[in-house]
């Protein structure tokens, strides 16, 4: 029923440990207090000394009930633990000797109180590491300096991203290589971590090789131990990256076999180098430009969802987590563009909207206008002519517009050119089609569709 | 102040000493629980990569001796008792996210490290999952139980007892009784399948009888196995055609009987298991013994041209291990035929060992489906008799069994898939020896073991070929030669050469007036079977004659499972990443290690491991099967996932409850399933009212501690059989080949397969849902609608699901509609022009409880409105009408439209 | 700090749910009261998250299994057309140009080729066999096509594809099954199911994942290969048909009246409705949400499933001629259903395994004529999608269970009557269009005979893979508890095809 108490004890081990702590150094300043006759000070000195006893020992329980009960591994906790007892002990020491002497200038004292300090310094500052992390003080320094300590603990490394139009300029060492070698080899093989005390982070340590010499060989470069390793069977002692780790991408590989090939240049660009587009293609970086605006509000709160979704609607956010909204009238054949009402409060959230099949008719444009975000609006086979369009221009993000089997006429479709990010506009089977014998110039792409597919010859024969 | 030496001197040591000592005291603590503590961290951090399926540095902590072992790096990762120095607990606070694990995934939470640190320091003992301790004897007395549905004082006992503890943890308790009429609907459903017969509504409600008569009068009705039949067949994955592209009818239909029969017997479970998995082993087994062994030939056959009998042969061999597995112990095999278990302590090669049992009986994935039982005749059992007492008298005893075992299910035989290295030759469609002219081919390694007479089974379009047979090449002595002419299929018996020892047969055909690549004959199989003795004495010829004819009578038959002689057994290997093609080391049949021991008396067989799966000591068996039937009463098992009862399964709501009853169920009841389904329906926890609160609904959804009664959709047989019940033309008939329904047009489009449904005849239309023919690619579509199985593997659970579709069929099915108006015809009679009373009538005829006002108004205003309809539009009434419906009437299409309805309420759908 | 708040808004948003579902509860009981059967009860949801299709709390999925849920990741199609091939189709007469075959035409296949490997039917050493059909470039992409797809070659420009794809199964029934539920044997959810299970439907009135099967037959394998596996068999698929009801008991009964079949349903649910008063029980609030369902469906379906009013223009373009049971009906049909918002539609066309036994599977004469009876209806379909905007956002994926042999099949080693090809696994092609799929690409190339796939390999896994990518899902983290573990589509393989991605 104890077993409670322990625990309890061991975690008030953070507290106690500063009550040594100031009466030592309490003791120690009056010792070493710049004054001729420190007699007086005698018996406060003891009694200080006596108390740093009996608080440092104190300490030293709750620090061994906390260590037992929290399951620290010793190793972490050894030094602390050490340096913690022998504080302790050495105060002790320090007390009687003061108490022998009854005199504080032998030099006995000065060495133990020195010690003492030490000690005392030392046991608190591994204290505050196992609390507060080895990084506590480190991480507020200035990165640089962290680096030349070599402390810098993990850091994010990007991985390779070429520009498509500008890839041949990219530096193949800086560029390409370093990254390759930050994504794969980094890990293990930085100042702080450096297997084989081999470092791949700069021209100069992947120069300088590892414990058994060079890496590239200069004579022929498939001998290098740096792609003689990485390209070793994977299951293979000696391949790198270990088995279990993440094995670089057959382009990285590539790339790092095409630069070692090329006499390992680390001033060349990719152009110079002689690398081909299709090598680093899969480095370029994808402009996922979304139809959709950058745009993130508070999400919509889930009652007033479900009281819009009873109206008929169909409402879905556009994927987990996305604040932007998908608004479908399928489920809803009898909407008209009065219940877009409905929409009003939610209307900044909605980026998709399908009224396709509805009754809505050309007000519907009016209302649309507060739809600031929509960028796919639905109007399929409904009764709209388009007038009004115009007012579609104010929907900024708007940038597909369905108007397959509606009413919409040339004329109007006219009215949405220059509007700023409208893409394609779909109007297969509307009176717009049919007019549209002479080619008519619009800033967006217009489907107007009406495929057909020839009569072959092939169609009416059957083999046999 | 100021202290004096000697007591500060005192003061400190007596610190120190303090100190020391609480260094030696405080060192251990409480012991950790491996399986509830530790394992669970295990499987959800480390298992993925150092397990059953990788081995990521040589690591895994799959089993005891694995985690102890030398990792690659050469040390233990697990130091017994030194958690500082185990590379496990290291790697846990390490801060390179290169070393720190589990691998670039989120670090373990403090508590977690602690637990497994504890667990190391207090030596890494390894322990059981509870699911794998034998079952023990349960505190709370069982014969207390009896009388435990005596709710009237508030002490409970037996199962009630366990709920209720469960109860007050959750806050939560019993509701009341549930009234008796929907107790009554409740229980029989549960029990038959099927509503109250009038009779025992009678004596019930009028008090006639107690609960436990009522029961028991329920237990004792035929239905009962009609009812639980389908619920076990779900397990057998029976089935009236094979499975696979063509997917052709086969006939198992006997061993459906037999289930029906063992469950109104109520044949001890134990029994009933072993019939199943050995019957053919145990001493001169019965008849039914030997169709018990069906229930693993309900594995799915392939006659898909191009493909290779032993590959399906194996898949048959590898279902039956895993469907053993899942049926009897809750434990998915399948995952340990490619690599050790992810999670549970069972080996690849172990899984291997469990192939052996089954991998030695005669079937070969044939187009024949041999071995089947034969049922012979009055006619052809004379024959036989006849023919056997003149074996015995004019030859050996052995002859005699041996024509015997012939007789009844055509074994030892060689199948004509063995041939090979064809010169002019053929597989016809990978399944029959067709040999062109001047066509030859080996069949090899056969032990004719001396007979002189050989049978083959075949058929031929062309007479006058020649066929001869040489010991082991064309050069070889002449074995046997004889004339094939034009025939269907046949078995014929041609003389023999004798000899003594395996020969490779080499099979030569000549006809030159086949025409080329025409094959002479098809050849099926061949067998070697000595001649009938005494040639010489007079009636021979007669009983010869019999032999022949008997050899070649049609008779009903049954795939069953037939041991192999000696002379053919199989050697059994580890497939290397489960592929059949890559053999890994021999192993011989062997049971897990997890479970429980082995008793050498045990036959080293099938019959072996159905003795040790119905052993007590098995862990498994007893609490799979309880959970099954709790599951199939309360629609929720003890354990939640009733196919899994390993390491990975939801923790059980009411462990002591499971134990309790699996224990009885071996020891008190003796393995008596009927027994058991009585003490669950007696207990308060089942009788109780279904009712359900928001607050109820939010505290528990799942009703997991039962403080309401089970409410659950009907499965679809219930639902059909039900229907066809209240209108009074579901057929008593039981048993026999299965029946066709009505289906609609189109439903069967099989490739190569020429089988169409055909209505059956007469009262067979409205046989009980489990005598449906049950075609695997293509099942009976209202079933499918309401979640039953395609039963091509193994199911423990029909997941119940609610959807449109459902609804179609219970408003629209034509067989529906038919209960409609036999419905609505019931309910005219009894209206005498009062449709109030026709209504009610008919509504307590389907709820067996009286309709209330409200509803009734309902279905009055109904009734009205489909009155005036018809009244007004004749033709609709004649089309609603079944022609041959001797009274035509708007209202009788009234009550029609009424019953349609009633057919279809959640009420009808649901036991209360 | 800032986690905190969070877990303050997660509480908040919990007891406001608790509130809803009450309040939400009385409400749709309440409206099925007087049932007007309008769009309520699916609606009356409650926002839907995955954590809730586990049912734990009262949402939307409790009440319709089939409510649509958001995809983990921003999708680049919403629906999928999957025109399966059944019986496999040869990837030589059709998309994989081997120029070098012909050389080698009836000469004996090199042994090197066939070491080790299983057939299906040849045996000993077979012949190769040169292409039978004449192929050209097309369209800016420079497609290779051959002149038996002679439409489809015009809108090569449209699709990206597959030409080094493999399996492990080589008979029909495996391999169908392993290319529709990623596994050989039985028990697996279908794609469809998964894909429906994960995203519900969007149009309430008709199933989410719909099947239209024509050639006459079912796939070999059967219905499982759109079973729902162990997943609920509400998201299995739903076979439509051409003949008789389109979906199985939806004609009303003769002599019922659709205005009497709305009264008796609405008599149904206001019993049901009192019933749910009584129990309290959510499962009877969701059978009267089927019912209303179901009402819809008969008219709906037959509505979408009806091509006799569609224009003569529609016909002519897809060779469409109602009424009977083909590949172009169910091609028209399957974009009907897309455009209606139906999540999967799955196209089974069978007669496609050209052994050459007879001439209706011969490679130059019954092949050839099951080419002319796609190549119109899916050029038309492609056309169709892409005219009516709704390419940008539907997933076309046309392919069989794999390939045919570049050797002559020699059947049990006879020499064959007709021109056939075997069964083969190592390489055959697909092709995919539509939503986030790369106009023009084509990916993998295979050896000189067409035997084996040299680069751009792609296996099954990697096409679910990419599948599930197109619709927003992650295949790795997209499972199914069961039998106490997470599966999953891909198993533990897959690897999506970038290649072949806008």
């Amino acid at each position: 029923m104890l077993e409670f108490i322990i625990p309890l004890i061991g975690r008030f081990h953070p507290l106690i440990v500063h009550l040594p702590i100031g009466f030592i150094l309490m003791a120690l300043i009056l010792m070493y207090y710049p004054n001729k006759d420190k007699i007086p000070f005698l018996t406060a000195i003891e009694i200080a000394l006596l108390w740093s006893c009996i608080t440092s020992v104190l300490a030293c329980i709750s620090g061994l009930l906390l260590y037992t009960s929290e399951g620290y591994a010793f190793s972490t906790v050894q030094n602390h633990l050490i340096m913690g007892l022998s504080t302790a002990l050495i105060c002790l020491l320090l007390f009687f000797q003061v108490k022998k002497y009854k005199s504080l200038n032998t030099p006995k004292i000065h060495i133990n109180s020195a010690l003492l300090l030490i000690s005392l310094m030392s046991t608190g500052h591994l204290g505050g590491s196992l609390t507060h992390g080895e990084e506590y003080l480190i991480e507020v320094l200035p990165e640089p300096v962290q680096r030349v300590f070599g402390w810098s603990g993990y850091e994010e490394f990007d991985p390779i991203a070429l520009d498509e139009d500008q890839w041949e300029d990219a530096l193949f060492y800086e560029d390409v290589i370093q990254p390759i070698f930050n994504q794969n080899c980094r890990s293990c093989h930085n100042q702080k971590n450096s297997k084989g005390s081999l470092l791949l982070t700069s021209k100069e340590t992947i120069l300088k090789g590892g414990k058994n010499g060079s890496v590239i060989s200069k004579t022929s470069w498939e001998e290098g131990q740096l792609y003689h390793r990485m390209t070793l069977p994977i299951d293979h002692e000696d391949h790198m990256p270990p088995k279990e780790k993440k094995q670089p991408l057959k382009e990285e590989l590539e790339l790092v076999k095409f630069w070692l090939a090329s006499g390992a240049p680390f001033e060349k660009n990719l152009a110079m180098a002689g690398v081909k587009e299709e090598m680093v293609e899969p480095f370029f970086i994808k402009s996922e430009v979304s139809i959709y605006p950058k745009v993130e509000f508070p999400p919509v709160e889930i009652i007033q969802l479900s009281q819009i979704r009873e109206k008929g609607f169909f409402i879905e956010p556009l994927n987990e987590g996305s604040s932007l909204l998908k608004v479908s009238c399928v489920n809803f054949p009898e909407f008209s563009e009065m219940d877009l009402e409905y929409l009003q409060e939610i209307c900044q959230h909605i980026v998709f909207l399908d009224l396709s099949g509805t009754k809505v008719n050309d007000q519907v444009f009016e209302l649309l206008t507060d739809f600031e975000n929509l960028s796919i609006l639905k109007l399929n086979n409904t009764q709209i002519t388009g007038t009004g369009l115009e007012l579609l221009q104010l929907c900024k993000h708007l940038n597909q517009l369905h108007l397959t089997e509606s009413e919409v006429n040339l004329l109007n479709l006219k009215l949405l050119n220059e509007h700023p990010k409208l893409k394609k506009v779909f109007a297969y089977k509307t009176p717009a089609a049919l007019e549209n014998g002479q080619q008519q110039e619009f800033t967006f792409e217009v489907m107007f569709g009406n495929f057909k597919l020839p009569v072959l010859p092939t169609d009416s024969i059957t083999y046999q | 102040m100021f202290m004096p030496k000697r007591k500060i001197t005192g003061l400190l040591t007596a610190a120190m000493v303090l100190l020391v000592a609480g260094i030696l005291i405080f060192r251990q603590s409480e012991q950790v629980d491996f399986s509830t503590e530790v394992k669970p961290i295990l499987n959800k951090h480390c298992i993925s990569c150092h397990g059953g399926v990788k081995k990521n540095g040589g690591f895994s902590v799959l089993f005891e001796e694995e985690a102890l072992a030398l990792t690659k790096s050469g040390v233990a990762a697990i130091i017994p008792g030194d958690p500082k120095n185990s590379e496990l607990i290291k790697r846990l606070h390490e801060e390179d996210s290169e070393m720190r694990m589990p691998y670039h995934r989120a670090s373990l939470t403090d508590e977690e490290i602690k637990t497994l640190h504890k667990w190391i320091k207090q030596g890494a003992k390894w322990g059981k999952h509870w699911a794998y301790n034998p079952v023990l004897k349960p505190t709370v007395n069982w014969v207390s139980q009896q009388a435990g549905f005596s709710d009237s004082k508030k002490k409970y006992q037996g199962i009630d007892f366990f709920i209720h503890e469960k109860q007050k943890e959750n806050k939560l308790s019993f509701s009341e009784d549930e009234d008796s009429r929907k107790l009554l609907r409740r229980v029989s459903l549960d029990i038959t399948g099927l509503p109250p017969t009038e009779a025992l509504q009678n004596d019930w409600l009028t008090g006639k009888i107690t609960y436990e008569q009522l029961v028991d009068r329920l237990l004792d009705s035929p239905s009962f196995g009609e009812k639980w039949a389908s619920w076990w067949l779900d397990l057998a994955r029976y089935a009236d055609t094979k499975g696979y592209e063509r997917d052709v009818s086969r006939t198992m239909w006997k061993y459906r009987d037999w289930v029906i029969k063992a469950f109104n017997d109520d044949k001890p479970f134990d029994e009933f298991t072993i019939e199943q998995l050995a019957g053919d082993l145990l001493p001169n087994p019965t008849q039914d013994q030997m169709i018990a062994t069906a229930f693993h030939r309900n594995t799915m056959n392939n006659d898909e041209g191009g493909t290779e009998d032993e590959e399906f042969r194996v898949a048959a061999v590898l279902d039956r291990v895993n469907t053993t597995f899942e049926v009897w112990q809750s434990t998915t095999m399948a995952c340990v035929q490619c690599h050790s278990h992810p999670y549970d302590p069972f080996r690849h090669e172990e899984y291997f060992q469990l192939s052996a049992f089954f991998n030695n009986t005669r079937d070969e994935d044939t187009h024949d489906e041999e071995p089947k039982l034969r049922f012979y005749e009055e006619e052809d059992r004379e024959k036989i008799a006849s023919v056997l007492s003149w074996a015995n008298s004019n030859g050996s005893k052995k002859q005699a069994e041996a024509l015997t075992d012939f007789f009844n299910f055509r074994e030892p035989k060689y199948h004509a898939h063995l041939c090979e290295d064809f010169v002019n030759g053929e597989l016809i469609d990978t399944k029959w020896l067709g040999l062109w002219h001047d066509g030859s081919c080996y069949l090899r390694n056969v032990d004719t073991q001396g007979a002189d007479q050989l049978l083959m089974h075949y058929n031929s379009g062309l007479n006058g070929t020649k066929l001869t047979i040489r010991n082991g090449g064309p050069e070889g002595e002449i074995l046997s030669q004889f004339i094939i002419d034009k025939t269907s299929n046949v078995t014929k018996s041609f003389p023999f050469k004798k000899i003594p020892i395996p020969v490779d047969l080499y099979i030569k055909v000549e006809n030159p007036k086949a025409s080329p690549q025409q094959s002479t004959s098809a050849i099926t199989w061949f067998a070697f079977v000595n001649s009938l003795p005494g040639k010489e004495k007079e009636g021979y010829k007669e009983i010869n004659d019999r032999f022949n004819s008997v050899l070649n009578s049609k008779v009903p038959t049954l795939p069953i499972m037939i041991e192999n002689p000696s002379l053919m057994q199989r050697k059994t290997h580890v497939f290397e990443r489960g592929n059949w093609l890559l053999h890994g080391e021999e192993v011989n049949p062997k049971t897990p290690e997890a479970l429980n021991s082995w008793n050498p008396d045990w036959p080293n067989n099938r019959l072996g491991l159905a003795y040790w799966l119905t052993d007590r000591e098995n862990p498994l068996t007893s609490r799979t099967f309880v959970n099954r039937i709790w599951d199939q009463l309360f629609g929720r098992g003890l354990i939640s996932s009733i196919e899994d009862m390993g390491t990975q399964s939801e923790a059980p709501s009411h462990p002591e409850l499971l134990d309790f009853l699996s224990y009885n169920f071996m020891n008190e009841l003796d393995w008596s399933m009927k027994k058991l389904i009585k003490t669950i329906v007696l207990s308060k926890t089942y009788r109780q009212k279904s009712n359900l609160s928001p607050e109820l609904y939010q505290q528990d959804p799942k009703n997991k501690w039962y403080a309401r009664g089970p409410r659950i959709r009907l499965s679809s047989e219930q639902i059909r059989d039900q229907a066809l019940y209240v209108s009074g033309l579901l057929s008593q008939e039981m048993y026999g080949a299965p029946v066709m329904p009505f289906q609609p047009e189109g439903i069967w489009e099989t490739v190569y397969n020429g089988e169409s449904w055909k209505l059956s005849e007469g009262e067979d239309k409205h046989r009980r849902a489990v005598y449906t023919f049950l075609k695997r690619t293509s099942p009976y579509p209202s079933f499918i609608t309401f979640d039953a199985g395609s039963r091509e593997v193994c199911v423990s659970k029909r997941i119940v699901t609610n959807t449109p579709l459902q609804a179609l069929v219970t408003l629209n099915d034509p067989v529906f509609m038919e209960a409609a108006f036999h419905l609505g015809q019931k309910m005219k009679k009894h209206s005498n022009d009062d449709p109030l009373k026709a209504i009610a009538f008919g509504y307590e005829l389907c709820m067996v409880s009286p309709i209330s006002p409200s509803k009734i108004a309902i279905f009055h205003s109904l009734y009205d409105e489909a009155l005036s309809e018809y009244q007004k539009k004749p033709e609709l009434m004649a089309e609603l009408i079944p022609d041959d419906a001797n009274e035509k009437s708007a209202e009788l299409a009234a009550f029609t439209i009424v019953a349609n309805a009633l057919l279809n309420l959640d009420e009808f759908l649901t036991k209360p | 700090m800032k986690n905190i708040n969070h877990l303050l808004a997660e509480l908040e948003q919990q007891r406001l749910e608790k509130q809803t579902r009450r309040h939400f509860l009385m409400d749709c009981v309440s409206k099925v009261g007087g049932l007007a059967l309008a769009p309520l009860l699916f609606s009356c949801g409650l926002g839907s998250s995955k954590e809730k299709v586990n049912g734990l709390s009262l949402s939307e999925r409790d009440l319709n299994p089939l409510a649509p849920l958001p995809s983990p990741f921003l999708p680049k199609s919403k629906s999928i057309i999957y025109l399966h091939m059944a019986g496999a189709p040869s990837q030589l007469e059709l998309f994989d140009y081997k120029p070098e075959l012909v050389k080698y035409n009836n000469k004996p296949c090199p042994e090197s080729l066939l070491e080790g490997r299983k057939f299906a039917f040849i045996r000993g050493v077979p012949n190769l066999m040169g292409p039978q059909a004449n192929f050209s470039q097309h369209g800016e992409s420079g497609a290779w096509v051959s002149d038996f797809l002679p439409h489809f070659s015009k809108v090569a420009d449209e699709v990206a594809f597959l030409k080094a794809v493999h399996t492990d199964q080589f008979n029909h029934g495996p391999a169908q099954l392993f290319m529709q539920t990623g596994s050989p044997r039985l028990g697996r959810p279908s794609l469809g199911s998964w894909v429906t299970y994960g995203l519900g439907t969007e149009n309430q009135n008709l199933p989410g994942f719909v099947v239209l099967t024509s050639g006459g037959k079912t796939p070999d394998a059967g219905k499982s290969v759109w079973g729902s596996g162990f997943l609920p068999s509400v998201y299995q698929g739903v076979q439509c048909r051409s003949k008789g009801d389109p979906v199985l008991y939806l004609e009303d009964p003769k002599g019922i009246s659709r205005d009497l079949k709305k009264s008796i349903i609405s008599s149904i649910n206001q019993v049901n409705s009192e019933e749910f008063d009584h129990y309290g029980d959510p499962e009877i609030l969701a059978r009267i949400n089927q019912y209303e369902m179901a009402y819809r469906m008969q008219i709906e379906v037959p509505e979408v499933m009806n091509i006799n009013d569609e224009p003569d223009y529609i016909h002519s373009l897809y060779g469409t001629e109602p009424g009977k049971e083909s590949f172009a009906n169910n091609c028209l049909l399957a974009r009907k259903l897309v455009e209606k918002g139906v999540r999967f539609v799955q196209l089974y066309d069978w007669g496609w395994d050209s052994h050459g036994t007879d001439k209706a599977n011969a490679i130059d004469l019954g092949f050839r004529n099951k080419c002319k009876e796609i190549d119109r209806p899916m050029s038309a379909l492609l056309l169709d999608l892409k005219q009516r905007g709704l390419l940008e956002n539907t997933l076309v994926i046309w392919g069989g269970e794999f390939g045919r042999t570049p050797m002559q099949e020699n059947r049990e080693g006879k020499t064959m009557g007709f021109k056939g090809r075997d069964h083969h696994v190592d390489a055959f092609s697909m092709w995919m269009a539509g939503g986030g799929i790369k106009k023009g690409a084509s990916h993998g190339l295979t050896d000189d005979f067409g035997f084996s796939g040299i680069e751009g390999r792609v296996s099954v896994h990697d096409i679910h893979a990419t599948i599930l990518h197109l619709m927003g899902f992650d295949h790795e983290t997209f499972t199914h508890e069961f039998q106490g573990r997470p599966f999953r589509l891909t198993d533990v393989e897959g690897e999506i095809i970038k290649e072949i991605l806008a």
